[in-house]
């Protein structure tokens, strides 16, 4: 018998959802980034379509996190402690597509800075790079919800992607994205459920669905990688079916959830059988990359510019294969 | 297509005679529909109901062994996605030894790879095969190759030559190993005596899926059944997509000819690209996985996973039941216990890292239930964490005399009191997103 | 009682249900009384304010008797329910029961004319009484009780040979257990009482007429020991303790027992049988049978099919002989309520229909199936909607609001049971106060104050904001009638477990919510139960409404069937070894169940159509 393809039409399309805002829109970017809008499962150019490709950010710091590597802390040496200067080097170096700028430093454990330093990080690194920016936050609720506002308010109309709300603290969060133009990220703990009791919360708040990403929480390679994998496969395969509160274009972090764990630090004469650190960093944040894009990834959130170069070169590969079918 | 339960129970006599061992026609149904018993456990079974369910239960993708003792299984997978049932067997992963580079080196590498292993969450990882490509002019470096190779080592072994003298002149050195042959062309009718004479498996390429469906029917009709597919485009998009259609079709559709396992062969350009296609691949259905070179840092990070793709979702993963620092705590620090599920690990551990204090995390053994569950069956309370606190001297390790336990399993507070002498027990929050606010209110030490 | 004990003290002396979450230190407010009439001496403190003293409320922990006190217990007092107009057996209807209504108990009376001995009728007394009991029936043997053969011979001489006689016949082999001289006999008497985890249901019956004279409620004894199955089994894990649980079960039930038979006018010694259902547990505990096994891995009870017990063995306080029966139970998880409850619907009768069985108790249980099959599973529901573990909440007696509405305009209508001031919300009540809160927008989808419209109905304490239901000068213990942001999430988590049971039961199966042609619904929710509330909050499914039948106690109905019939008794025993049980708790798929269902009314909102109108 000849073979036929089995084809498999899907009643949902993924949101798109576009970060950033050129100057005739509001804002001062010189391009905007648009994800989502995908009819069928990730790089199945065989049976639907993707208008936008998966795209890649990197990450900057308003405090250096005390467990950066020192295979990136050597690579960013002369930028590490100026997140302007360090966003210019991975957009022009190292081809970051949006820049996130990690505000952990305001967590009042971890360096307490204030509400309106962090405004000012923002404002300097969207001053210094034109590509759109994720703003990323903690779970300290108290005091972030008062530097997102501030922060929200200081970026008025670049539409950044406010990273991010969850169950227990959103409103104020998303209020001010609404007031000042933002688009959020709906962070829920590895459950398609809470996932989707979130999107439901903030639609139901008004909060419009093209201006949701979903952040599953990644979980990293050998830290529970099938977790955050196969909730996302169920979050896209429910998005596709037609459920309209889970066809939301995701976010993930490999490289802040890569950068922590020993596999990524650990020196090699404490483990010779892993294999030589600074590979292995970039190793482990690549694999995990790679799985969840496989697995539905919209956005990621990149540390180690080898990985973050492999993986763009390998979306852009496999987007080609679009001519192929 | 899988039957429900309730459809199984109507073929069966519902006489509730027990002579399945299983009380109720009802509960050996649902036995049979999650494939945990098999129907000639039933000695009143009808014959329609062994046609009905014996169509149901073949695997869409058949089992292909390679190696002789303990072999490398690879295959039988029922399913498109790992949170449906699971993904049953591992890919392998190996190397590629190339003949032209001289025997010296490629003894080298056979040890070094022999050599390596590496353990993680107790299993011992190591490489699965090596790929013998034939790429010297001369034939008996092919010969030489896979002497060293079964000398040297005890991988399995799959094997590229395009000299068909070479090549039965190489299996006749492993005859009973069941190695794989990797055909680069169209499979002939000599590919398939020789494959049947060695028992070795055929992997077959082809440039399309049109053409490699035809090959392997060819194969198949000529009694070839162990063979693992390999298809061939050089883009990893269309390599995704194809090896996603052959799975399908075998899955859903149970077409026969692509009901086999896959092989990739990982062309990159250096080590990152290397591990972002294996990666890849390696979620998205492909079986074999060849790497190019060997470098410990790529086997460990696709071992690692390997490991976690193929673990079977559907069964609770535990940590190791310990004593965890969180941050770097001081025989002062506040002591926090949990259950050793490892979702409950890895909330707890984040969110009392995430309220910027240093703590230990005393995971006691629960057989990986959650706090609750693990309460309710007694494998969680006073008693058993006393018992674990003993067991893993936590008082040996910590001067701290105060507990904090989930609020959930409140009710363990005295309990717990009793048999740990010299200690406060602290009800902690029930949700562990409480924490953070928890530890600044409570005196914790 | 001493003058100068605590009247906490005195309670807990008589066995009587109070708490004291502070552990009597005056601080918590929940051993709150209110003084009927005596002297007393109390303090303020803070959990009481002063008004509330004056008005005769006191805190049991800090209040002394002193003379003659006699206090009301709130919450958890001693409640007693008698029914408004009596059972009649020929208010049983075939159609809706899956046994048989003919009456047919395993223990009767029976009347006998037994010839007076002579010189040629010279058999034993007892010989002349099994050849006259011959011919009322299919009898292989008769043995007679010691204590009934001390009384034979003058019984059968007192009124020339008429004697009545009570006789157990569970087969063909029958024993007489009691003798009267003719005439003589006060009647036989039965007790059908079902055995929850929080609540003790009792029907009196008259085993001659079939008919319930009385029917008494009243609180477990036990609650005091933990809520739900778990914490007592973890109790009963201690020296000494074990006996505890049974005696304060033994407790509850005889004092039920003197209650109705008081106000029916007969004797507990004229009861001669006790027909029991409960949870595995429960009946473990009735028995004094250890439950730790229940518990732990592989999950096995000592027993299911228990055979008939002489009361007296166990401590009830009736008659001296009398039988008690105990509904089978199919598990450790499944018990006897549940075999008797599905005795009480109609689900046995069709082999073509599937219907589904939610006894949406402490533990709750679901059964799906008909004739031919059946699958059972537990769930660990919790006491919501029987009133625990919700700080306004109460059983469904006297005091306990059972419908709330909320006007447009942001007033909370209700209706008391006995129309007086409410002491608390019973289940129904709680489910309807869910689903108004949720339709008029208080609570948002997850349970969590909206703060919106009326923010004077929100109120602060020291349990967080709360929804003000009604204030304290209109209630019945003087505090204001409050439901917090953690009652709601309790109730969440109720609800979620009961649903995500039923959703996950059916899975297994392979069968859809509209596949389940009627739904019984037995709970202690109360005399009512909104079905189309229930599905607002997504504790039942978005199905037609015709569909569903809410049976309140089923298992004291079915306990009452097995009292009237010994085929009753019968099918259920059957029954219990044909049932499957599955393991929900080890089921992977079951935690992604219950977050689903950890949403009003549901996360997937295709299962709940008719909610979004």
């Amino acid at each position: 018998m000849a073979f036929e393809i089995p084809k498999q039409t899907n009643a949902g399309k993924i949101i798109e959802v576009t970060i950033g805002a050129t100057g005739e829109a509001g804002g001062t970017r010189a391009n905007t980034v648009t994800i989502g809008g995908s009819t069928s499962l990730p790089f199945h150019f065989f049976e639907g379509d993707h208008p936008h490709r998966p795209v890649v950010a990197m990450e900057v710091f308003d405090k250096v996190p005390p467990k950066y590597p020192d295979s990136l802390t050597d690579r960013f040496r002369d930028v590490i402690e100026t997140p302007g200067d360090m966003a210019k080097k991975c957009v022009e170096e190292f081809g970051a597509e949006l820049i996130s700028v990690s505000l952990e430093g305001t967590h009042p454990e971890k360096g307490d800075r204030t509400a309106a330093e962090a405004a000012d990080t923002v404002r300097a690194v969207l001053e210094s790079v034109s590509v759109p920016v994720i703003i990323t936050g903690h779970s300290h609720f108290e005091k972030i919800n008062e530097v997102m506002k501030k922060v929200c308010e200081a970026a008025a109309g670049e539409n950044c992607l406010i990273n991010y709300v969850e169950t227990d603290n959103y409103k104020t969060i998303a209020a001010a994205c609404m007031a000042y133009g933002h688009t959020v990220v709906a962070q829920s703990p590895i459950d398609v459920n809470l996932a989707k009791q979130l999107n439901i919360l903030l639609s139901d708040m008004e909060f419009p669905r093209e201006r949701i990403v979903m952040d599953p929480l990644t979980s990293t390679l050998g830290y529970g990688i099938e977790y955050t994998y196969s909730i996302m496969e169920r979050i896209r395969n429910d998005g596709l079916a037609g459920d309209e509160m889970l066809a939301l274009p995701m976010l993930v972090n490999p490289g802040s959830e890569s950068m922590r764990v020993k596999e990524a630090r650990a020196p090699e004469k404490d483990y010779p059988e892993w294999g030589a650190p600074d590979l292995r960093g970039a190793y482990w944040e690549i694999s995990t990359a790679m799985s969840l894009l496989a697995a539905g990834a919209d956005l990621l959130v990149m540390h180690h510019p080898e990985a973050l170069r492999v993986v763009r070169k390998s979306i852009i590969e496999m987007c080609e294969s679009k001519e192929r079918v | 297509m899988a039957l429900s339960g309730l459809d199984i129970f109507k073929l069966l006599p519902k006489t509730n005679c027990g002579d399945c061992g299983v009380p109720t026609c009802m509960a050996f149904a649902m036995k049979l529909a999650q494939k945990q018993a098999e129907l000639s456990q039933c000695p009143h079974a009808s014959e329609e109901a062994t046609a009905t369910l014996g169509a149901a239960s073949e695997p869409p993708i058949r089992l292909v062994k390679l190696g002789g003792t303990d072999p490398l299984e690879i295959g039988n997978e029922t399913v498109m996605f790992r949170h449906e049932k699971t993904f049953f067997n591992q890919p392998g992963i190996g190397v590629e030894l190339r003949t032209s580079r001289d025997a010296d080196h490629i003894l080298t590498v056979i040890k070094e790879i022999e050599a390596y292993s590496v353990e993680r969450v107790g299993e011992e990882l190591k490489a699965d095969f090596f790929l013998i490509t034939h790429d010297s002019d001369k034939a008996e470096d092919f010969t030489n190759t896979i002497e060293l190779a079964k000398t040297n080592s005890s991988k399995k072994l799959i094997l590229d030559c395009s000299d068909p003298a070479a090549l039965r002149a190489g299996l006749e050195l492993i005859k009973d190993v069941r190695p794989a042959i990797l055909l680069q062309n169209e499979v002939v009718d000599d590919d398939i005596d020789l494959a049947k004479a060695f028992s070795a498996s055929l992997i077959l390429t082809g440039d399309s899926l049109d053409a490699l469906a035809g090959q392997a029917e060819k194969a198949r009709e000529a009694g070839a059944n162990d063979l693992i597919l390999r298809i061939d485009t050089g883009n990893l998009g269309s390599e995704l997509q194809d090896n996603t259609i052959m799975r399908r079709s075998a899955v859903h559709n149970n077409y026969k000819p692509f009901g086999f396992p896959l092989f990739t062969y990982v062309n990159a350009e250096d080590g990152f690209d290397a591990v972002a296609r294996a990666s890849l691949l390696l979620c998205k259905y492909d079986s074999i996985i060849v790497l190019p070179s060997f470098d410990k840092a790529m086997l460990y990070t696709l071992f690692t996973l390997r490991q976690n793709i193929y673990t079977d979702p559907q069964k609770p993963i535990q940590v190791d039941a310990r004593i965890y620092p969180i941050g770097e705590p001081t025989p002062e620090s506040p002591v926090f216990v949990t259950t050793n599920f490892s979702l409950t690990y890895f909330i707890v551990s984040g969110e009392i890292e995430n309220s910027g204090i240093s703590a230990h995390l005393v995971v006691a053994e629960a057989e990986g239930q959650s706090v609750l569950t693990a309460w309710a069956a007694g494998k969680f309370v006073g008693e058993t964490v006393a018992k674990f606190f003993k067991d893993a001297k936590v008082e040996d390790e910590i001067k701290t005399r105060k507990v904090i336990i989930p609020g959930f399993v409140a009710q363990i507070q005295g309990d717990l009191e009793d048999g740990l002498p010299g200690w406060e027990v602290i009800v902690g929050p029930q949700e562990a997103s409480d924490i953070p606010s928890f530890v600044k209110n409570v005196e914790l030490t | 009682m001493p003058a100068g004990t605590t009247i906490l003290d005195a309670v807990r002396k008589a066995n009587l249900p109070l708490k004291a979450a502070c552990g009597g230190e005056g601080a918590c407010g929940t051993c709150v009384v209110k003084i009927l009439e005596g002297t007393y001496e109390t303090r303020p403190s803070a959990a009481l304010p002063e008004h509330l003293i004056k008005q005769g409320y006191a805190l049991a922990c800090v209040t002394e008797v002193k003379d003659n006190l006699s206090v009301d217990l709130p919450h958890f007092e001693e409640f007693y329910i008698r029914t408004v107009a009596s059972f009649r057996l020929e208010d049983v209807k075939t159609e809706s029961i899956s046994g048989s209504c003919r009456l047919n108990p395993v223990v009767r009376g029976v009347e006998l004319e037994v010839p007076l001995p002579s010189l040629e009728d010279n058999y034993s007394d007892l010989r002349r009484v099994k050849r006259e009991l011959r011919k009322h029936g299919e009898v292989d043997e008769v043995e007679c009780e010691y204590s009934t053969l001390k009384k034979l011979a003058g019984s059968i001489r007192k009124n020339n040979g008429a004697i009545s006689t009570v006789i157990f016949a569970p087969g063909r082999e029958w024993t007489i257990i009691d003798v009267t001289p003719g005439g003589e006999s006060k009647g036989v008497y039965g007790v059908a009482c079902d055995i929850g985890t929080t609540t003790v249901a009792l029907n009196l019956v008259n085993l001659e007429t079939g008919d319930i004279l009385e029917t008494a409620i009243g609180l477990n004894r036990q609650i005091k020991c933990g809520e739900d199955i778990i914490s007592r089994i973890n109790y009963a894990g201690k020296p000494g303790r074990l006996e505890e649980l049974h005696d304060l079960i033994v407790a509850t039930i005889n004092n039920l027992i003197e209650m109705a038979t008081q106000d029916a006018g007969i004797s507990p010694a004229d009861i001669f049988y006790a027909s029991v259902s409960g949870n595995t547990t429960m009946i473990h505990l009735l028995l004094g049978l250890d439950p730790r096994h229940i518990r732990e891995e592989p999950y096995v009870p000592t027993v299911n099919r228990v055979p008939f017990v002489p009361g007296r063995d166990i401590g009830l306080k009736i008659n001296h002989e009398a039988r008690v029966h105990c509904a089978p139970a199919v598990g450790s998880y499944v018990g006897g309520d549940i075999t008797a409850g599905l005795l009480a619907t109609p689900i046995l009768r069709d082999s073509e229909k599937v219907s589904m069985f939610i006894d949406a108790g402490t533990n709750g249980e679901l059964v799906i199936g008909n004739k031919d099959w059946q699958m059972t599973c537990a769930c660990s529901a919790g006491p919501a909607f029987e009133g625990g573990g919700v700080r306004c909440g109460m059983p469904a007696t006297e005091g306990a609001i059972e419908t709330v509405k909320i006007s447009d305009e942001g007033k909370v209508e209700y209706e008391v049971i006995d129309g007086k001031m409410p002491r608390g919300i019973c289940g129904s009540g709680l489910i309807d106060l869910l689903a108004e809160l949720l339709r008029h927008g208080y609570i948002d989808r997850q349970g969590k104050f909206k703060k919106v419209n009326t923010p004077e109905r929100y109120v602060q304490n020291e349990h967080g904001t709360g929804f003000l239901i009604e204030e304290g000068k209109n209630c019945y213990w003087g505090k204001a009638l409050v439901i917090t942001e953690k009652d709601i999430a309790t109730l969440i988590r109720t609800k979620a477990a009961v649903f995500s049971a039923c959703s996950l039961l059916l899975k297994n199966v392979g069968l859809a919510f509209d596949e389940i042609d009627a739904l019984y619904i037995a709970g202690g929710f109360g005399q009512h139960l909104n079905i189309e509330n229930a599905i607002r909050i997504g504790l039942l499914p978005d199905l037609e409404r015709t569909r569903f039948h809410y049976l309140g106690n089923s298992s004291l109905f079915g306990a009452y069937l097995i009292l009237l019939s010994d085929n009753n008794r019968k099918i259920v025993g059957a029954l219990s070894e044909k049932i499957t049980y599955v393991e929900l708790n080890t089921d992977p798929a079951y935690m992604n169940e219950y977050t689903g269902a950890l949403f009003l009314p549901h996360t997937d909102m295709t299962l709940f159509p008719s909610a979004d109108a």
